[in-house]
C-alpha cells in the first residue's frame, strides 16, 4: 500500500512504514502498532515525572500519570494488543513505580490484564518496576525488528531497530510560522517513537543525534497532529528548498 | 557609556526610566512615544541636570506615527500625564512574597491576611483566594493532595507556618524576583555542513563557527524559517536552525528583504489618554495644520474617499484587495487590544461563513481579510455590524478562544516561574531560559484539562486580561462604541487602510489552527511533489 493515493483526503489517523522487513503502524496517539503480532510499542512514557520533581519542591499538576494512563488506555482498546511493549523510561525514576497513586496502579494493572507486557529498561528506569507485573528485558524482538530504549549509533545489521529515549520533535515550516509537534522519526531501517507521556519534552530532529542515525535522504517525519497524521520529508522540517534534495550527484 | 567613551547607545524602552548619565546631548526617538510620560521620561535622559533643558528628536516612521507625535507633544506641553491606573495585586506575586515571609520569622496566616490586604493593591483580596495561594505554596494546592508529605512550608503545633527545611530557602533566594525575562536564544555564526560529501547540505548537521553577535527572543526567532535572512549586529544573516539554545545564522547578502527582530521590550501600546487625543486630532481638521504636509495631504484623502474616524465612535470599512475582501476598523486602542478583537472577530466572521483567513493590526486599526464578501454581507443584512462588535464577544467567544490560544501558555509561564512552580535555578544547576527542566506548556495542557479551577490558571488569566490581551481596554471600547459604528464601503483601499494592511506578512499571528497548517504545509509540498 502507498502511503497516500491521489484521491485521498490528507485526514488520517495513522501511516504504515516499513522497518527492516516489517510493516508497521504509526499512531496518532504516539504509539506503533505491529499487526502481525499483535503488538503496541509506546515509547517514554516518564510515568511519575510530576511526583519526582515534586521531591524536589517544584510541585507540578499531579496529574501527567492520569492523563497518560488515561490517553494509553483509549489506544488500547482500539488495537486490542496482546502485548504491549513499553520502550524504555516507562517510569521518570526508579522509585517512580512506588509513587503511584491507588487509582493509577489499579488502572495500569487493568490495562496489564489479559495480555503480555514488557517493561523495556531505560535511562531513567533501569530496573523492573516494583510490585507491577509484566517481564524486564534489555530489548526485545517484534517481527524481525529488535526494539530496545536507546538506538545503536553505527550501520545496522539485516535487522530494523524500534527505539526511543530521543523524544523527536518536528518543527513544520507552515505558512504563518512553526508548527511544533511529537513525530515518528523513521528511515525504513530504524524508527525513533515519539515520547509518550504528558511531560515528556522533545528534541528537534534537526539536532545533530538525528542527523547522526538515519539516513538522511531516507528520513521521514510522521508528525502528530490533534487526532492525525501528517508525513514529511526533510526539506519540511530542516532543508532550505525542496528542490535541492533527493538528487543523488552523479558519480 | 557612564565614562563618556561611547557616542551613542541604541537601546529599547529599557532605558526610559532611573537611568542617570549627565552628559547625553540629545535623545532620538525612532517611531512613536505610545504615551506622553513616557516620551517625557525619555526625553528627560538627555542633559539630566536641573538648569539645562532637554533635547529630543522625535522620528514618526509612519502618517499615523506623525500624528501621535503631535499628539504626545502637544500633551506634554499642558504637562498632561498618563501614568497607568494602579494595578490589582497579582497572585502569583503573593505566593511567591508569603514563601518568602515564611522563609523568614513563621507567621500566622491570620497576621499575614490582615497585612496583605492593608496594602492598596490587594486590598481587595478575598480570603478565599488567599488561603488558595497558601496551600499552593505549601503543596501546589491540587485537589488530588499528593504532595502533603512533600510540603515547602508547614504549620507548626503553635499555628505559624514555617519553611520545611532549609533547603526551601535556600532555593527560595536562589529565585526571588518577579521580573521574568523572555526567553532568549543567543546568535551565533554558523552553517550547515553536509552529512556525507555528496548529501545535500540542507539536510546535514548544524555547525557553529563562529562567535556569538548578541541575543534574540524565543518567540521572534522560532518564526523564522530556514532560509529566512534577518538584520543583526548590523550584518544581514541568513537563518540556518536553532541547536539547544543558540540560532545558528551565517552570514550573506543584501537584497534579500531581511526581517527586522522585535522584542517584547519595544511592544508597548499607544496609551489610553494619548489614543483619545489623535482620535480627536483626525476628527478635527482645523487642527491638521500643526501636522507635517503631507499626513494632513493623507487625511484630507481620507475625508475625500472614505470618513474620517470620530472621537467616539467606529469606523468600519470593507473593500476588496487582492482576491480577498478586506473589513478594516479603526478603534485606536493600541496593539496588544487589537490582536485580541482580531481573534474574535475571525472567530464571529467564521461562524457568520464569511471564510476569514487572517488579520494584521497596528496600535489604530485592525484589518481582517476573507474569502466571502463581506461588504455585500453589510449591504444584505446578512452581517449586522452591531452584533459583530457586539459586547457579548468578551463573553464565550473569548472563553472559547483563550482555551486554545497560545497567548495564554506564555502568561502561564511567567506565573508558573513567579509562583515558584517551575524554578529558574536549582543549587548547582544552571538553567537558561531555553533549558527550564520542564516545558510550562505541557503542564499546563494538562493542569487545564485536570484542575480548570486551579489558582495558579486563575493568576494566568489575570495577568492576561490586564497584559497580553487588554480586555479591560477592548471592553471599555464595545461600551463606547454601542450606538456609534459607521460602515463605509469602499471599491477599493482607503489611504487611512494602507498603515494597516502594510502590516500584513510582517509579524505572525500566533498559536491558532495549528493542526490546519500543519495539513496546508503537507498539502503545499505534495503538490509541488506531483507537478
Amino acid at each position: 500500500m502507498t502511503l497516500l493515493m491521489r484521491n485521498e483526503p490528507l485526514v488520517r489517523r495513522s501511516c504504515e512504514i516499513s522497518v527492516g522487513a516489517d510493516i508497521f503502524v504509526a499512531d496518532a496517539s504516539g504509539a506503533l502498532w505491529h499487526e502481525a503480532e499483535r503488538t503496541l510499542v509506546v515509547a517514554d512514557l516518564h510515568l511519575e515525572k510530576g511526583s519526582s520533581f515534586a521531591r524536589r519542591g517544584m510541585f507540578l499538576p499531579p496529574y501527567d500519570t492520569p492523563a497518560t494512563l488515561a490517553s494509553l488506555a483509549m489506544t488500547i482498546a482500539r488495537f486490542a494488543p496482546r502485548r504491549v511493549v513499553s520502550l524504555g523510561d516507562g517510569f521518570h525514576d526508579s522509585e517512580g513505580a512506588g509513587r503511584l497513586s491507588f487509582d493509577c496502579r489499579g488502572a495500569l494493572r487493568n490495562l496489564q490484564l489479559g495480555r503480555d507486557w514488557v517493561w523495556v529498561a531505560g535511562n531513567h528506569d533501569p530496573y523492573a518496576p516494583a510490585g507491577l507485573p509484566g517481564d524486564h528485558a534489555l530489548s526485545c524482538h517484534i517481527g524481525g525488528a529488535v526494539a530496545r530504549h536507546e538506538p545503536r549509533r553505527g550501520v545496522l545489521g539485516a535487522e530494523g531497530e524500534i527505539a526511543g529515549h530521543l523524544h523527536p520533535v518536528a518543527n513544520i515550516a507552515a505558512r504563518a510560522g512553526g508548527v511544533r509537534r511529537r513525530c515518528f522519526a523513521t528511515d525504513r531501517r530504524r524508527c525513533v517513537l515519539p515520547a509518550y507521556g504528558a511531560y515528556a519534552g522533545g528534541l528537534d530532529l534537526r539536532d545533530k543525534a538525528f542527523v547522526q542515525l538515519f539516513d538522511i535522504s531516507r528520513l521521514q517525519a510522521v508528525v502528530i497532529g490533534s487526532s492525525r497524521v501528517h508525513v514529511f520529508e526533510p526539506a519540511a522540517f530542516g532543508a532550505a528548498r525542496a528542490k535541492q534534495r533527493a538528487r543523488p550527484r552523479a558519480r | 557609556m557612564a565614562q563618556g567613551r561611547l557616542k551613542a547607545v541604541v537601546c529599547t524602552s529599557t532605558l526610559d526610566l532611573g537611568i542617570d548619565w549627565g552628559d547625553v546631548d540629545l535623545v532620538i526617538n525612532v517611531g512613536a512615544p505610545k504615551g506622553a510620560s513616557r516620551l517625557m521620561q525619555r526625553i528627560g535622559r538627555a542633559n539630566h541636570r536641573l538648569d539645562e533643558p532637554s533635547k529630543a528628536v522625535i522620528v514618526p516612521s509612519n502618517r499615523f506615527e506623525a500624528i501621535e507625535a503631535e499628539a504626545a507633544l502637544e500633551a506634554v506641553e499642558e504637562a498632561a500625564q498618563d501614568t497607568p491606573d494602579p494595578r490589582v495585586g497579582a497572585l502569583d506575586v503573593l505566593a511567591q512574597h508569603v514563601l518568602g515571609v515564611a522563609c523568614g520569622d513563621p507567621f500566622l496566616e491570620n497576621e499575614l491576611y490582615a497585612e496583605v490586604t492593608s496594602t492598596a493593591p490587594y486590598a481587595g483580596l478575598t480570603r478565599v483566594s488567599f488561603d488558595a495561594v497558601l496551600d499552593f505554596v505549601a503543596t501546589g494546592g491540587y485537589a488530588l493532595r499528593t504532595y502533603e508529605r512533600f510540603a515547602k512550608i508547614k504549620k507548626g503545633e503553635d499555628g505559624r507556618w514555617r519553611a520545611s527545611t532549609a533547603g526551601v530557602i535556600q532555593q527560595y533566594r536562589m529565585n526571588v524576583g518577579t521580573i521574568v525575562e523572555a526567553a532568549m536564544l543567543k546568535v551565533r555564526i554558523g552553517r550547515l555542513k553536509a552529512a556525507r560529501p555528496g548529501a545535500p547540505a540542507a539536510t546535514g548537521i548544524l555547525q557553529r563557527t563562529g562567535r556569538v553577535l548578541g541575543e534574540l527572543e524565543e518567540y521572534w526567532a522560532e518564526q523564522m524559517t530556514v532560509g529566512d535572512t534577518f538584520v543583526f549586529a548590523g550584518e544581514i544573516l541568513r537563518f540556518e536552525g536553532i541547536l539547544e539554545d543558540e540560532v545558528v545564522a551565517s552570514r550573506t547578502r543584501a537584497g534579500t528583504d531581511p526581517k527586522i527582530p522585535s522584542y517584547e521590550g519595544g511592544k508597548f501600546p499607544l496609551s489610553t489618554f494619548l489614543a483619545a487625543r489623535v482620535r480627536a486630532m483626525l476628527s478635527d481638521p482645523s487642527s491638521w495644520s500643526k501636522l507635517p504636509e503631507e499626513v494632513a495631504q493623507w487625511l484630507l484623502w481620507q475625508e475625500e474617499h472614505s470618513l474620517l474616524p470620530e472621537p467616539e465612535g467606529l469606523l468600519v470599512e470593507t473593500f476588496p484587495y487582492g482576491n480577498r475582501h478586506f473589513l478594516v476598523a479603526y478603534p485606536f486602542e493600541g496593539r496588544l487590544a487589537h490582536q485580541t478583537l482580531g481573534m474574535l472577530l475571525t472567530r464571529r466572521l467564521e461562524r457568520a461563513r464569511l471564510r476569514p483567513l487572517g488579520f494584521a493590526c497596528n496600535d489604530y486599526g485592525i484589518a481582517v481579510w476573507a474569502l466571502a464578501d463581506i461588504g455585500a454581507a453589510i449591504a444584505q443584512e446578512r452581517l449586522s455590524l452591531t452584533d459583530l462588535f457586539a459586547q457579548d464577544m468578551l463573553g464565550d467567544d473569548l472563553e472559547a478562544w483563550l482555551a486554545e490560544t497560545a497567548l495564554m501558555k506564555r502568561s502561564f509561564r511567567a506565573c508558573a516561574i513567579i509562583a515558584g512552580l517551575i524554578e529558574r535555578r536549582h543549587p548547582g544547576l544552571r538553567k537558561s531560559g531555553r533549558q527550564v527542566t520542564i516545558s510550562t506548556d505541557l503542564v499546563y495542557d494538562v493542569l487545564r484539562t485536570h484542575e480548570p479551577g486551579h489558582i495558579l490558571l486563575q493568576a494566568a488569566r489575570d495577568d492576561a486580561a490586564t497584559g497580553l490581551l487588554e480586555l479591560r481596554r477592548l471592553a471599555i471600547m464595545l461600551s463606547r462604541i454601542v450606538g456609534r459604528i459607521r460602515h463605509k464601503s469602499l471599491e477599493h483601499v482607503s489611504p487611512l487602510a494602507v498603515s494597516i494592511i502594510l502590516e500584513i506578512g510582517r509579524e505572525a499571528v500566533p498559536g491558532e489552527a495549528r493542526d490546519e497548517m500543519l495539513a496546508q504545509a503537507e498539502a503545499a509540498l505534495m503538490q509541488e511533489a506531483l507537478s
